[in-house]
């Protein structure tokens, strides 16, 4: 009996640094508590509060990584939270910020979207902050449990959110399919983190890399397999190729504002776990790596691009496009070992995508009909006639997608590209640059219908009429897409300072 | 390395030849004379009244997951209460911050009329 008591282990309460450190995803993950239960004393009619709350939560958990931005960088000497397990450094932050603005973005164009299609329910506020809290946690994760956790928090709400349209069959077969594919992605992300733990006896990544480095563990067959599974686990939720056949049928069946939310935030959130465990927990295995992460790179900007030729609905097409910006991002992380500058431009790639991207979903949102979306590339036909200013933002977030200058994108292209040239990876390079010069005819088909002459005879379209809060949004992300194309250092600068300060540091 | 797991391989390799093989055999050696009355679903000896495919209600599903929930609670409850003195405050403030999560999804679908049968 007394063997059996002196085995418990002590527990350790968390200190005040280690809350600090999770401050912005405790707000969030408080305030997705909170919303739950306010969601039954606000009288249906009222749902406009609980997004007028959750916007609240986002701002306090945005003013708070804010915060944490400074003093993260003023104590350098933190490895990490709750003992390593949380990194709690301005790489993480940097996502966090990322994914709270998209958070915030889709927030305010949702109650309109919702009530037109008549899917106003208060879990769907809850979900955004628990599915963003999920991502958070994902951004900053330094061991392997937590990255799993997060996973699961963030993938469990999105799967409820894309069939959120419950009378709409092809929503409820865009939840079905993500479920079922997001569990066997689950699963070889599992698997993989299981193998490495068996080989290097830890699931922090810090002593992860350790363990390697110092020769502890040996490089045999298992690990890299447990490495290539985790790969594919973070593919998944990175709709990189070959790994990317549910997302055009969720982009598409998902209601638009989910669609818009989990398409630049769930990737956002990946990227950084991805980074972070294979540049800065593997980087002694680049050799290895480096062959499985060119493949599923040149693949997702060929299949991307090339599926994305034949598409006639702009959701799908988006859905594309998307497989063929995660190639991109990819190149980043390729080129990540060697040279910062892959790192760097990943992190800004991923900031100009989530602006963008958002810009373009933003249109089809608050475009969309009563009970339906048009997304099909017939209805948007000669929307600069009757609706100037959205079709030019669409133009410009469609240019800034293909790559041209002055907008982000552009930029965000430049800085992977370059950093896969000096770090050796030229084939690469090529092969993003052959792929753009495709993907140019794609995007600028929408611009060319959108400013063709309408036609007489077609039926006209209802396009819903642009609200205060939809143009707002509009132009926030317009304004975004331009200033970092045009002021490139503000975001380059904050890139780079989150690169320098991301954990865990060997 | 590996060689500690040759007698997992080997009972893999058993447990299939197995799960294979016994049906083969039963449907080799059995004898077999169907009749209607044999190929009826087996529902303890009572004649089926209605077809088996038809629709349940969702209560059901939403009854065993309330179940599920609150066993999984109660599993969790068992050992924290061996060595809830040792743990001292910290382990009691941890499960009642457990609880407290639990117990705001019970108000939830509480509210959402999920314990609501008609």
């Amino acid at each position: 009996m007394m063997a059996l008591l002196a085995a418990v282990p002590t527990l350790t309460p968390p200190t005040g640094s280690d809350i600090v450190g999770l401050l912005p995803e405790v707000i969030l993950g408080g305030a997705f508590v909170i919303l739950l239960l306010l969601d039954l004393i606000t009288p249906a009619s009222r749902r406009t509060w609980l997004a007028a709350f959750s916007v609240v939560a986002i701002v306090a958990a945005f003013g708070t990584t804010v915060w944490g931005w400074f003093d993260a960088y003023n104590n350098p000497h933190v490895h990490g939270v709750f003992f390593g397990a949380f990194a709690y450094d301005r790489f993480g932050l940097f996502i966090n910020g990322v994914l709270l603005t998209s958070a915030l973005l889709v927030v305010v164009i949702s109650p309109q979207y919702l009530n037109r299609r008549g899917l106003h329910y208060g879990e769907y506020y809850s979900l955004i902050l628990a599915a963003t809290t999920g991502m958070m946690l994902l951004a900053g994760a330094a061991s392997l449990m937590v990255i799993f956790l997060s996973v699961e928090l963030l993938s469990i709400s999105l799967y409820i959110l894309s069939g959120f349209s419950r009378t709409d069959e092809r929503s409820q077969e865009a939840a079905l399919k993500y479920l079922l594919l997001g569990g066997f992605a689950s699963a070889f992300l599992l698997y993989g983190m299981a193998l490495v733990y068996g080989e290097t006896g830890h699931t922090q990544l810090e002593q992860i890399a350790i363990a390697i480095h110092s020769g502890i563990a040996t490089v045999d067959p298992l690990l890299l397999i447990g490495v290539v599974l985790m790969l594919v686990g973070f593919a998944f939720k990175v709709s990189a190729a070959p790994f990317h056949m549910w997302t055009p049928d969720v982009y598409q069946g998902a209601p638009t504002s989910v669609t818009a939310f989990m398409s630049v935030a769930t990737k956002v959130a990946a990227f950084a776990a991805l980074i972070r465990v294979f540049s800065f927990a593997f980087p002694d295995l680049y050799p290895q790596w480096q062959t499985a992460v060119v493949f599923v790179c040149i693949l997702s900007m060929v299949w991307g691009n090339l599926a994305a030729l034949s598409q006639t609905s702009l959701k799908r097409m988006l859905a594309y496009s998307g497989i063929a910006q995660a190639g991109y991002i990819l190149i980043g992380v390729a080129s990540s070992p060697h040279d910062a500058g892959g790192t760097i431009g990943a992190l800004f790639y991923l900031a100009a995508y989530s602006l963008t991207n958002l810009g373009a979903f933003a249109v089809i949102t608050i475009m969309s009909g009563r009970g339906e979306d048009l997304d099909r590339y017939a209805s948007i036909r000669g929307l600069a006639h009757r609706r100037p200013y959205v079709a030019a933002a669409m133009a410009l977030f469609m240019l800034s997608l293909a790559g041209f200058p002055p907008t982000a994108g552009f930029f965000g292209k430049f800085l992977v590209f370059s950093a896969a040239i000096k770090s050796g990876l030229m084939p690469l390079a090529l092969w993003g640059i052959a792929t753009s010069a495709v993907s140019i005819f794609y995007y600028l088909r929408v611009v060319l219908l959108m400013y063709a002459k309408p036609d007489a005879d077609a039926k006209s379209y209802e396009w819903s009429k642009t609200t205060v809060s939809g143009g707002a949004v509009v132009a926030f992300t317009t304004a975004g897409t331009l200033v970092f194309g045009v002021f490139v250092t503000l975001l380059y600068t904050v890139a780079t300072a989150a690169q320098q300060g991301a954990l865990p540091r060997l | 390395m590996l060689d500690a797991y040759i007698p997992i391989l080997a009972f893999f390799g058993i447990c299939v030849v197995f799960a294979a093989g016994v049906p083969l055999l039963s449907a080799w050696l059995g004898p077999r004379k169907p009749s209607p009355e044999k190929s009826m679903p087996y529902e303890s000896g009572v004649v089926p009244q209605i077809g088996a495919r038809q629709r349940f209600s969702v209560s059901f599903y939403v009854t065993a997951m309330l179940f599920i929930i609150f066993d999984v609670e109660s599993i969790f409850l068992f050992p924290w209460a061996t060595i809830v003195r040792q743990l001292k405050i910290f382990g009691f403030v941890e499960m009642v911050v457990f609880i407290a999560t639990l117990f705001i999804g019970l108000v939830y679908v509480w509210r959402k009329g999920a314990f609501r049968w008609e």
